[in-house]
């Protein structure tokens, strides 16, 4: 795949955060405003609350799909940042390198947690 | 003849101050550290998160244990680096798409600049952020 590719996935991974984050942080810490909506969530950050989300489908699947997200979006910043600070072709390899097996890590962890709660 | 290579790289020092450059460089600043900022939290927030697989008294503690004004305050600052990041992005995206350059006319002068047309931009979302942070400071300090 070319760099442009990677780039316009890091643009559209930034949208759809937006989308998805505003969930996620909405529902974490605007339980005042969502009241407002006519929402009432509760102690979201209750065992019971956070096992009954981690036990639907659903909530599985938008954290799984936000977890990729902010994962490539994140560490491609990263690699931004670093390729900037590094410029060397020859650092540039092994930065990519690294930076893809840490986001891999960070993603396998974020993922054994999501299968391990859902299924207790 | 030789060509004379000035060496402009300013490096993370050039975030804080690269001379006398318009108010989208430091967004751009900005941008870069809370977008470090967040990656830093994200790894921190994978590991908090984790601890439900372990049952409800270790999940109870660790939450106990962020249950202060100290924590409370970071987790603003989080949301606060997230709402900056994702506005600013935005931004961002539109202006790497060409949406916010105009169409293209003549040059008559007075000239207007691509930076011209793009400012009212910076503001709105200013604005729009400087709005979600008092929402924000409202609904997790004061409600």
């Amino acid at each position: 795949m070319r760099e442009s590719f990677w780039w316009l996935l890091q643009l559209v991974t930034g949208l759809l955060m937006i989308i998805a984050l505003a969930i996620h942080m909405a529902l974490m810490h605007w339980d005042m405003v969502l009241g407002w909506l006519g929402y009432n969530v509760g102690d979201v950050l209750s065992y019971s609350s956070v096992m009954s989300r981690a036990a639907s489908v659903s909530w599985v699947v938008f954290y799984v799909l936000l977890l990729a997200l902010v994962v490539y979006h994140g560490f491609y910043g990263l690699r931004a940042v670093l390729l900037e600070w590094f410029p060397a072709t020859a650092a540039s390899r092994s930065i990519t390198t690294i930076i893809i097996a840490l986001g891999s890590l960070a993603f396998a962890w974020g993922l054994f947690i999501t299968i391990k709660s859902f299924g207790s | 003849m030789a060509v004379k290579r000035y060496d402009n790289r300013l490096g993370i020092k050039g975030w804080l101050w690269a001379g006398k450059y318009p108010l989208e460089r430091y967004f751009y600043s900005l941008q870069r550290l809370t977008g470090l900022g967040i990656l830093l939290f994200l790894l921190l927030h994978l590991v908090e998160t984790s601890y439900r697989i372990y049952g409800k008294g270790p999940w109870e503690a660790t939450m106990a244990f962020f249950d202060t004004p100290l924590f409370l305050s970071l987790e603003y600052v989080v949301f606060a680096a997230l709402i900056f990041h994702g506005l600013n992005g935005l931004r961002l995206i539109l202006e790497e798409m060409g949406y916010l350059l105009g169409k293209p006319g003549r040059p008559v002068f007075p000239y207007v600049s691509s930076r011209q047309r793009q400012r009212p931009v910076i503001w709105v979302i200013g604005l729009t952020i400087v709005g979600l942070l008092l929402i924000t400071a409202w609904d997790m300090f004061l409600a």
